[in-house]
């Protein structure tokens, strides 16, 4: 169960970080668009918001898995050894639950955005909302199944 | 909604939940954060013997521009306050003014058309269903226009100048050759200061709410008009869990206040623009001659705006039509014949 | 009810969090149980949920956080942190304790192309900790220094701290990087001061011969390395400034600007990408903890906490002073538990009204809350930011304690910028006043 978890986790951040790069591009192409052509891309804002979602959450399994996360663990490094792995075992199923519900949760939203033709942007430029929308909710099961894995490590931090 | 204490027999205390995006700098913001909410709370008591709490959150608190909708339909809010050129997917319908270019100038005559249209066209409210939310008013928009730091009487002299502006109105520069710079009403300021913008597209209140008077010489009244885009909804669940007659009180506050937004806008837009002058700012009007070329370079929007929205089973060009009548009978002509 | 929602929600994010709970995470689940003690539904509570989870990051200007962050990450990598203190080091030839007023010259240059605090103290440790270890520094001078230095990058723009401050407030991110300029050149000197008059007045911090030779790769620092951080530094903040871009599009030309000097330093594909793989990793927990404060924020609005919090602050009858006080020392107190990206999300939202209401600059307000908040997270015993510099410097013998001894004149120094910057609030408005 980890190792594939991990793989996928590991290609969902470098995607992340191709996306980080492309939006880089298009905002740097949108602003040479104006200053020479006079005439920017209409579309720069939207993708590069929508991006940064996608970005987030590709690269949230791993530095998840690499306990990458913001952790105070000066109480907890003081109390004794089963204690601490019984409260990171809890706090990572909760974890789990809370991005698999989330997950859960858009289910409705996802079918009215289907339903109802929504999209990102204005008339100068749209995105169909839908793709986006399921995609992030892949993205959160995914770091659900991340969070699950992490609680059953036995090992505090995985390898890089 | 949630009742929080029973007190007499019928008397209860309800708790109403508002925001929006903008912050009370805007007249429609503080008109509801002012007048509606101290006459709802004062005739609920007065005429039903309830008693309304209000909690507000303005300034994107809770909803971004774009989010009013989405926080009315689930429930966070129960009356929210949006822009709805950023929702131009949920309020697609909505934005008819928006759609036909070059609008009237008067705040008045453009809220009594929006009452008009929210009366005569029912599906003005029934394209609001599938969110849950009710319009409770749509409200006028101060009359947009350009702040630049240049001096300019023709369409052409704006050809390659740089305008700030929300990524919603670009289709408007691009035809005569301006360049938009896509930016938040907030960081036009700066946006003129470092000279990556030489224009604004706003209010002539923004001269003084947003300083764009400190780097500006001139602001034109295009002509671009009053637009009908900001728009009060409320949630449908709310509405049917409160006692008619508070929703009905409300009803009647949400038009008033549409009322007093209109006549409010009006004044400012000429309170401000005598401030300006006196200040040694040029204000003029756009010439009707430069006007007409400018609304014919954009004159195939409206039929843009009707193809965008094929894939819904909204009548948009009956309610275009019908919008444009309305203005017609109201006294305002459009400089163009909008064919679509 | 309805203000106890927002206080059992604080106490869970804080009760979570000290348990070890990822504070995102607590941020969360702490805000969900507070607005479903609000709202006694769990269909809104979960919509809102689900609304802010999507809808919190779906924003522009936020992609300033990811792209400033893998810019400065290439640039570390690239050698020229590494050219930048070798320069120092070579220009400062008759100062005492060269090496570590080079270190805070080089940490304030570098600064000006990097976003992120972590990304500094980890450089320099590596770069900077070796030479002074060789040359006989003190474990706890040269560890202070580093660690001291690192809140330059938080100061001079361009600053993920900033960013996120600037957004919390609404104010423009611009006039917020000039305003960091002259209190960080200004915190650099006195650093770079204290270096060399403790060096003076207690010369047993340097117990090696420090003007000796023998680091032939400090002696021969690359021209590339320095020409192009400075090329990226007027690109990017003159772009901005300049008025050729926005803050975003700055931090997209300057990555661009990054990737060539990468490549000019003879980097390969491989090892940009491995910064840019690993940005990934230094952002992506900000990212989501701004997404956890959404949700908190979302919660303290609704529960109409900020109006209470300002008549709080009302009845204590404080004055302007006193008010600003007082939110010092909650942050510093906040900074023996939390990191200092949670702090500001924590409480920026509830003070920003208040201090707003006292009529402070708002560049002032937010430097001064900066620079505390920094103060905060060196703070002995539990501040985070001295365990980052430990867990960095390439020396097992270092010790916690002596993190926090070298410290201490740093931690003085920047409270004592911060009580400068709030009399004399030209130090913060100067700078912008002039864009
Ligand atoms: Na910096
Ligand atoms: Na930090």
């Amino acid at each position: 169960m980890n190792r594939p978890v991990e793989w996928i986790c590991s290609l969902f951040a470098d995607l992340g970080a191709i996306l980080v790069f492309v939006a880089g591009a298009l905002i740097v192409v949108d602003v040479v668009l104006r200053m020479v052509f006079g005439s920017p891309f209409a579309g720069t804002a939207d993708l590069v918001a929508i991006a940064l979602v996608l970005v987030t959450f590709l690269q949230a399994g791993k530095a998840l898995l690499q306990g990458r996360l913001l952790q105070i663990t000066l109480l907890l490094d003081k109390l004794p050894l089963k204690l601490q792995q019984a409260a990171m075992v809890a706090a990572n199923i909760v974890g789990a639950g809370l991005f698999i519900g989330l997950a859960y949760i858009s289910i409705e939203p996802i079918r009215q955005s289907i339903e109802n033709h929504e999209f990102f942007g204005t008339d100068a430029f749209r995105v169909t909302a839908w793709p986006i929308r399921i995609s992030v909710a892949v993205l959160w099961v995914v770091l659900g199944i991340a969070f699950l894995v992490k609680a059953f490590d036995r090992r505090r931090e995985l390898p890089q | 909604v949630c009742a929080l204490a029973v007190g007499a027999a019928h008397a209860d205390t309800f708790l109403l939940r508002m925001g929006g995006g903008h912050t009370t700098a805007l007249t429609y913001v503080a008109t509801y954060d002012g007048f509606f909410q101290e006459e709802v709370t004062k005739r609920v008591k007065e005429e039903t013997g309830h008693t309304i709490r209000f909690i507000t959150a303005w300034g994107g608190s809770v909803a971004k521009v774009d989010g009013a909708i989405e926080a009315v339909q689930k429930g966070t809010l129960d009356i929210g306050l949006s822009p709805i050129g950023f929702e131009q997917s949920r309020a697609a319908l909505l934005n008819y003014s928006a759609m036909v270019p070059f609008t009237t100038a008067d705040p008045v005559l453009q809220g009594r058309v929006a009452t008009r249209m929210l009366n005569e066209v029912p599906a003005l409210q029934e394209s609001m269903e599938p969110y849950g939310a009710h319009i409770l008013s749509m409200m006028v928009t101060e009359a947009y226009g350009l702040a630049t730091n240049f001096d300019w009487t023709t369409i052409d002299e704006l050809k390659g100048r740089r305008i700030a502006m929300a990524g919603t109105n670009a289709p408007l520069f691009l035809p005569i050759g301006a360049v938009p710079v896509n930016l938040g009403i907030g960081e036009h300021y700066q946006a003129m200061q470092t000279g990556l913008a030489e224009g604004s597209l706003f209010f002539i209140s923004g001269m003084e709410a947003f300083r764009l008077k400190e780097v500006s010489s001139t602001f034109t009244r295009t002509g671009f008009g009053s637009l009908a885009t900001f728009v009060a909804f409320m949630n449908e669940k709310t509405r049917a869990k409160l006692p008619e007659d508070v929703v009905a009180i409300i009803d009647e506050v949400a038009g008033e206040a549409a009322l007093i937004i209109s006549e409010k806008s009006a004044e400012r837009d000429k309170a401000v623009a005598e401030k300006l002058e006196s200040e040694g700012i040029i204000v003029r009007d756009l010439a009707p001659e430069e006007r007409e070329k400018w609304a014919r370079s954009v004159a195939g929007l409206p039929a843009n705006s009707v193809d965008g929205l094929k894939d819904r089973d909204y009548p948009t060009v009956d309610v275009l039509k019908t919008y444009i009548r309305i203005l017609g009978e109201e006294g305002y002509t459009f400089p163009t014949n909008y064919q679509f | 009810m309805i203000e106890l929602s927002a206080i059992v929600a604080l106490g869970l994010i804080f009760g979570l969090a000290l348990l070890g709970v990822h504070i995102a995470l607590a941020f969360v689940i702490g805000s969900t149980a507070g607005l479903f003690m609000l709202f006694g539904d769990w269909s809104i509570t979960l919509g809102i949920l689900e609304q802010t989870a999507f809808e919190g990051l779906r924003d522009y200007n936020l992609m300033v956080i990811p792209l400033f962050a893998v810019m400065g990450l290439i640039i570390a990598r690239s050698g020229a942190a590494h050219d930048l203190f070798a320069a120092a080091n070579g220009t400062l030839r008759m100062v005492p304790a060269r090496l570590a007023v080079a270190t805070v010259a080089g940490n304030a240059f570098f600064a000006a192309v990097t976003g992120v605090g972590v990304a500094a103290a980890a450089t320099f440790s590596q770069i900077a900790y070796p030479p002074m270890k060789k040359h006989g520094y003190r474990r706890d001078f040269a560890a202070g220094c580093i660690a001291g230095s690192s809140v330059l990058g938080l100061l001079i723009p361009p600053s993920v701290f900033m960013i996120v401050w600037a957004i919390l407030t609404e104010q423009s991110i611009g006039r917020l990087f000039a305003g960091g300029l002259l209190p960080g050149i200004l915190l650099a000197s006195l650093f770079g001061f204290y270096c060399v008059i403790r060096a003076l007045v207690t010369p047993d911090v340097i117990t090696g011969d420090a003007e000796a030779g023998g680091n032939p790769d400090l002696e021969r620092p690359d021209p590339v390395g320095i020409l192009g951080v400075t090329a990226i530094v007027v690109l990017t903040l003159g772009g901005i400034w300049g008025g050729f871009f926005t803050p975003t599009e700055g931090s997209a030309v300057g990555l661009m600007g990054a990737v060539v000097l990468g490549f000019v330093k003879k980097m390969s594909v491989r090892e940009i990408w491995d910064a840019a793989r690993e940005a990934g990793m230094v952002v992506t927990p900000i990212l989501l903890l701004l997404l956890g404060a959404a949700m908190y924020s979302k919660l303290l609005a609704l529960a109409g906490i900020p109006q209470l919090v300002g008549t709080f602050f009302d009845a204590m009858q404080l004055g302007p002073a006193g008010i600003i006080l007082v939110m010092c020392a909650i942050w510093l107190l906040l900074g023996c538990f939390v990191d200092s990206i949670s702090i500001m999300l924590l409480t920026v939202p509830l003070f920003w009204p208040v201090a707003q209401a006292t009529g402070i600059d708002p560049i002032v307000f937010a430097l001064v809350g900066i620079l505390v908040i920094e103060a905060g997270v060196l703070t002995p015993p539990f501040g985070i930011g001295a365990f980052v510099v430990l867990s960095a410097i390439p020396d097992r013998d270092l010790r916690l304690t002596e993190v926090f001894v070298g410290l201490a004149p740093y931690w003085i120094m920047i409270l004592i910028v911060a009580l400068a910057v709030y009399c004399i609030p030209s130090l913060a408005t100067f700078v912008p006043s002039l864009m």
